[in-house]
């Protein structure tokens, strides 16, 4: 059925309706024909009935005589005027006993007649024959009986006929059903098939001013003016989104414009402060050097006629000297790594590790500290950039252990989420998690200059290295429990 | 009629045996018992006016010199013909008829009466058994032909007396040699 359902499904609508036309007339016949036949085949039995009782009763009457008076001859001679009725097969009278009379025979008919009186009945219809049986009634008594036997082939001509009739009329309404479908196609079909075709079109050229033109005034009118409502609606809401993305568009492109002018500007001004504390740097140097080197040269040359009270103001002048001096060196460095393009290459980072440990060892050799160094641990970076890194880790690491009789500094790799994180251990003097936020920000220290000596721009200098590496750098650690930095490059 | 038609189909085939083996006796007991349910059907297929019954009347079956029917008359006493009972009538003379009130006269060959005898009656229908019977103003006369008791028909005399005869009577009726 549903392979039915769906075969049905693709044929065009102009055919549907013409196979569901056809197919109600085709029913429509079959039933109203096979009901005239029933009635006809009951009006042809009814018919027959008739005929046979008249038959029957007629030869009946004209027997009485020779049943009364038992005149076989005459009963026979009685039945044989039965032959004129094409259709009657045999006949028979049986007397008031029931024993066979007289009998009639068609000619050329090969029937057996029964030799006793059947019972009394109306007609019986049964394969092309229809009996009947009566009574012979003289004067109100009973004289004999009459029995029937006609064939029926009246029937089968009457049925042909009308089934060739049925036939005709079937071819008839074929073609008659043909010629409406093709008139009804115009009325119903051809205006659904328009609406489809310019649905086609609207698909294709994607134009929303296209109508459809109503023909009627029916569903397939309003059909059609909802479709074209449908299309004003849609033609409208086009427009519409049209001219937002337009908006939009634009919208965009003067932000991209704004946002490059921006941009522009901003190197420009990073550009601008870059030379310019770098300028600064570099020229705080010269009188800076001046200061140290005049309070060097009157400690030396009359440091005899100063008294202690000087001495030690000339000391401190000299100490700030040489605190500023490495000041500016280190904010000399942040703006030289800010500037500096990360340039990427396979670097042995273990290598580079021990080079770092090697020349801070040989810096203070009187200091013994631990290094454990993983060896063979390699980075896609920047060498100059991550050895810039590396040094800032390894020094940090090597004043806040300062304090310790078994110092050690680790340098590893763990894995976390599939990629590589490098970290820098140490077991110093560690730090407070709450200000873990701070550690990377310049100048900003987490311990008192006196205890550990420092600028504060060291680790900022470590964020922008691993900043220019895509990465990411963080601490753990606890007051008196040593400090970890992590880091990953991207 | 169930005893009508014992008689029937008993008479016509002892008629058979008896007319092979020949004894007149038998034969003539049979050949009345048949000649009596002739009569009887006679009655069947012939109209009588109306005006001949008064009443509640009998239809009077008048035999005259039939001593030969003996009891196979009797078996249709009481049978209905026209409506009426059947009422068998055995009369001296036929000159009684009138008096009897016949429908029906039989007049038996022994007697050797005329079939006028009982006179100008209407609506007696009179029947013999003697040959030339018809020809002295009979209605209907019993012959013999090949051993099988046919009947001869009188219809204008019939028709004079006011009786209707059936077509099929005047069918089934031997014609005139």
């Amino acid at each position: 059925m549903i392979g039915l359902a769906s075969a049905f499904g693709r044929i065009p609508l102009r055919w549907k309706v013409v196979v569901i036309m056809l197919g109600v007339a085709a029913i429509s016949l079959v039933l109203a024909g096979a009901g005239l036949l029933l009635y006809e085949r009951a009006g042809f039995e009814r018919e027959t009935e008739r005929k046979l009782v008249l038959l029957a009763d007629v030869i009946g009457l004209n027997s009485t005589a020779a049943l009364a008076f038992k005149d076989v001859a005459a009963g026979t001679e009685t039945l044989a005027a039965l032959s004129s009725d094409e259709h009657v097969v045999a006949a028979a009278l049986y007397d008031t006993k029931g024993g066979l009379f007289a009998r009639y025979l068609r000619r050329g008919a090969d029937h057996s007649l029964p030799e006793s009186a059947p019972p009394l009945s109306n007609a019986t219809f049964g394969d092309g024959e229809a009996s009947l049986v009566r009574t012979i009634v003289l004067r109100g008594q009973p004289v004999g009986k009459m029995y029937l036997l006609a064939d029926t082939t009246g029937w089968s001509a009457t049925m042909w006929g009308f089934i060739g009739i049925l036939a005709i009329l079937f071819v008839a309404v074929l073609v008659v059903g043909l010629f409406v479908s093709i008139w009804l196609q115009r009325l119903i079909t051809d205006p659904i098939a328009e609406l489809a075709q310019l649905t086609r079109r609207i698909g294709q050229e994607r134009d929303y001013t296209l109508r459809a033109v109503p023909h009627t005034e029916d569903e397939l009118g309003v059909l059609v003016h909802g479709f074209n409502d449908m299309l004003d609606e849609i033609g409208k809401r086009r427009g519409e989104l049209e001219r937002a993305h337009h908006e939009l568009y634009q919208l965009n492109e003067q932000l991209e414009q704004r946002v490059h002018v921006r941009t522009e500007q901003l190197e420009i001004a990073n550009k601008e402060l870059e030379a310019f504390s770098y300028s600064v740097s570099h020229d705080l140097r010269a009188p800076l050097r001046a200061i140290d080197g005049f309070s060097r040269i009157l400690l030396d040359d009359h440091g005899a006629a100063l008294d202690a009270g000087a001495h030690d103001c000339l000391d401190r002048v000299r100490n700030a000297a040489q605190r500023m001096s490495m000041l500016i060196d280190d904010l000399l460095m942040l703006a030289r790594v800010t500037r500096a393009e990360a340039v990427r290459a396979e670097v042995d980072f273990s290598a580079l590790a021990r080079q770092v440990a090697d020349a801070l060892q040989a810096q203070n050799p009187d200091r013994r500290v631990r290094f454990a160094l993983t060896p063979g641990l390699k980075v896609h970076g920047d060498a100059r950039l991550l050895r810039i890194a590396l040094e800032n880790l390894f020094e940090n690491a090597w004043k806040f252990t300062g304090g310790r009789t078994e110092a050690s500094i680790e340098f590893g790799m763990k894995s976390e989420d599939s990629t590589p994180v490098y970290f820098v251990r140490d077991n110093g003097a560690g730090f407070d998690m709450t200000y873990a936020g701070k550690l990377f920000t310049p100048f900003q220290r987490l311990h008192m200059a006196e205890e550990f000596p420092g600028t504060g721009i060291g680790l900022a200098t470590v964020q922008r290295i691993i900043h220019k590496h895509n990465g990411r750098i963080w601490a753990e650690g606890a007051v008196d429990q040593g400090a970890t930095f992590y880091f990953r490059v991207g | 009629m169930a005893i009508l038609n014992k008689k029937f189909a008993a008479s016509g085939l002892l008629a058979l045996i008896v007319w092979a083996v020949g004894a007149p006796a038998q034969t003539a007991a049979l050949e009345y018992q048949v000649k009596a349910s002739y009569l009887y059907n006679f009655a069947r297929f012939v109209t009588w006016p109306d005006d001949v019954f008064a009443g509640d009347s009998k239809f009077n079956l008048c035999v005259v010199g039939a001593e030969r029917f003996g009891p196979a008359l009797d078996a249709f006493a009481g049978e209905r013909v026209e409506g009426r009972a059947i009422l068998i009538r055995r009369l001296e003379r036929p000159a009684q008829a009138r008096a009897t009130y016949c429908h029906m006269l039989f007049i038996g060959g022994a007697s050797g009466a005329e079939p006028t005898a009982a006179g100008p009656e209407r609506g007696v229908l009179t029947i013999g058994e003697t040959a030339g019977f018809l020809d002295r103003g009979g209605m209907i006369n019993l012959i013999e032909v090949r051993g099988r008791i046919r009947f001869e028909i009188n219809q204008p005399a019939a028709i004079r007396a006011g009786l209707v005869v059936s077509s099929r009577l005047l069918n089934l009726a031997a014609k005139e040699p």
